[in-house]
């Protein structure tokens, strides 16, 4: 445990991906912010993912590549993280490990990208007993302190996962337009949900994250599945039963196709992400997404 | 239904009883919300699973399963224990056989040579049709030989009566059969011969239907220490039932008539060998005297009587295999 999450959060930008996509990533995530100003910086080659209008033509027509034009950022952008530390998030997640594993998986890769581009990290994470908020701050040792904290709060022994009250702190408490994380597990977006999100979507930009529930029914049948929310033994031979399978798959990819329609009704990028291990597609797929929303 | 060792149900039954109760204890804590462990698999929002009507029937099957796996393996368990006691039927039994005894007496004298093996065989024939009765046979000529005492065993009865036929027929193998019966003085004692059967009867302290077959024609030749008549008195003072037969050599003669008189005197009755009627009609006449039951003392039958004990073993068996069966699909 003596390893930094933030290194690993690293190694996963660095080790599994070359140089190129790196940069490629990188080139998501200033897209997504509008962190542009007048004040041109300088020129660089273009890489795929810069924003094709940043491309300066009388430039790229006097060299033999494309150029983009770099700009200053006129201001810090703030990204929050919203995470839900709550024990549903201490399951598993599709890929086997706990889904607080991949959560900060994905919030640092983002957080980290954030803090490569110069912008200010915090975090709200909380569960039913209550928020709690860390301060918006531009540095790895801070970045590695939320994840820690994310880390820390998500137990089995932890209070149930309550998103709607940790997004109602939000909106009521963070005055300061930003970039929302929010990264919850497979639930189910209620009106209520929605409605708040909406709100939300008013205030800042929202992108959401969501880390997918293991599924009981192809679970080892050597351990006991048992529930975080109320510590219910799902029986093996009933969980593992082929018809219980089927149907469960159904109903599994139907409500992922309910969350999905409730966040675009509400234009919410959404992604989807199961394993720590396909965390950089999924955070791609997200800010692609977000990039092309925005325009 | 009694068990032969009720101490190891008892004992058994106790130590399983009390490892059940701590199971099921160690149960009805874990039932208590509890928190997924390092070994369990925690899951969230299972919600969606458990609301499936199809895991809702899967939990059903399950919960019957369980209930009928339970069932079976108490009702194994249990059949299995109460078969290891033992559990044996005691019977208290007084085995009593009710019978007549009736010996048949048998005149070997050399008047009576010629008839002997056709009196053997119309004893013979007697014997087929006691069914139960004590049957002995004494054979006389000047002194009565015990041939055989009263016995039930009539396979030995068939046996004997058949040495005796051969023996009477002139087979010189068995000439030892007549050993014994040149004793007295004289020859063809007839009233010292049938004093030896009247005397043959044993517990004669108990009043029983006796009955003798005596076959004789009468003709004494020495001195008995008996005549017939003292005989007689013998025989109705114990009792005794004299049925006669007689081949009436010469028709009836003096003699003839007197051992009628006598033998009628005793209750019983007289027949001539040649009377066709001769056999069933003896046989009739001591079958319709009232047979009196001896009784032994009385005995504890214990035996094993394991079949509801297997039976609901076995029952519990097939029901644990069902219950098993596809257990994980």
């Amino acid at each position: 445990m003596t390893t930094p999450l933030l290194t690993r959060v690293k190694s996963t930008l660095f080790v599994h991906s070359r140089r190129r996509s790196r940069t490629l990533i990188e080139g998501e995530f200033a897209s997504v912010f509008h962190g542009r100003s007048l004040d041109f910086d300088d020129l660089r080659d273009y890489v795929p993912g810069d924003e094709v209008r940043d491309i300066d033509w009388k430039a790229t027509a006097r060299h033999s590549a494309p150029l983009v034009r770099r700009y200053v950022a006129a201001r810090k952008q703030n990204l929050m993280l919203v995470v839900d530390t709550g024990r549903g998030m201490a399951a598993l997640a599709k890929g086997g490990e706990p889904k607080k594993e991949v959560a900060i998986a994905a919030a640092g890769l983002i957080g980290y990208l954030a803090y490569r581009h110069g912008d200010l990290v915090g975090l709200v994470r909380g569960d039913s007993s209550g928020a709690v908020a860390h301060e918006l701050r531009g540095s790895e040792a801070h970045l590695e302190r939320l994840l820690r904290a994310i880390h820390d709060a998500t137990r089995l022994d932890a209070s149930r996962s309550e998103l709607a009250a940790l997004l109602g702190w939000v909106a009521r408490n963070v005055r300061r337009r930003m970039l929302l994380l929010v990264v919850a597990d497979d639930l189910e977006l209620d009106d209520q949900l929605a409605g708040l999100l909406r709100r939300l979507q008013v205030q800042h930009e929202v992108l959401w994250l969501t880390v997918e529930d293991a599924d009981p029914t192809v679970l080892s049948t050597t351990r006991a599945a048992v529930d975080v929310s109320d510590h219910h033994v799902l029986p093996t031979s009933v969980r593992t039963d082929p018809r219980v399978r089927a149907a469960y798959a159904e109903a599994a990819a139907a409500r992922a196709r309910a969350t999905a329609a409730a966040l675009d009704d509400v234009r919410i990028s959404h992604g989807r992400v199961g394993a720590t291990s396909d965390v950089l597609t999924a955070v791609f797929g997200l800010l692609e997404r977000q990039r092309r929303a925005v325009r | 239904m009694e068990l032969r060792y009720p101490g190891l149900l008892l004992v058994v039954g106790g130590v399983v009883l009390a490892l059940l109760t701590l199971l099921a204890l160690s149960a009805v804590r874990r039932r208590r919300p509890r928190r997924a462990g390092p070994a369990d698999a925690a899951v969230a929002n299972s919600g969606l699973l458990t609301a499936l009507p199809e895991y809702r029937r899967a939990l059903r099957h399950h919960r019957v399963r369980l209930l009928l796996f339970s069932l079976s393996a108490v009702l194994l368990g249990g059949g299995a224990l109460v078969g290891a006691a033992r559990p044996v039927a005691v019977d208290i039994e007084r085995p009593s056989t009710r019978n007549r005894d009736i010996v048949l007496c048998l005149d070997v004298s050399g008047s009576m040579a010629p008839y002997d093996a056709e009196l053997v065989r119309t004893f013979s024939r007697l014997a087929t049709q006691f069914e139960g009765e004590r049957i002995g046979l004494l054979i006389f000529n000047s002194s009565a030989v015990t041939v055989f005492p009263l016995t039930d065993d009539y396979e030995f009865i068939r046996d004997e009566l058949h040495i005796a036929l051969r023996s009477l027929s002139g087979d010189r193998e068995f000439e030892y059969f007549f050993a014994g019966t040149f004793n007295g003085a004289g020859t063809s004692l007839i009233g010292d011969g049938l004093a030896s059967c009247v005397s043959a009867f044993d517990r004669v302290d108990t009043s029983r239907a006796r009955s003798v077959v005596f076959a004789t024609d009468n003709h004494v030749a020495g001195e008995p220490i008996m005549d017939l008549e003292e005989a007689t008195e013998m025989a109705v003072a114990r009792r005794v039932r004299v049925y006669g037969l007689n081949p009436e050599e010469w028709g009836q003669d003096e003699q003839s008539i007197t051992m009628r008189d006598l033998v009628c005197s005793t209750a019983g009755d007289y027949y001539v060998m040649s009377d066709p009627a001769a056999v069933d009609g003896i046989v009739a006449a001591v079958t319709a005297q009232e047979a009196t039951t001896i009784e032994s003392a009385p005995r504890r039958l214990v035996g094993d009587s394991p079949a509801l004990a297997i039976a609901f073993a076995g029952l519990g068996l097939a029901g644990l295999i069902t219950a098993g069966r596809r257990w994980r699909p």
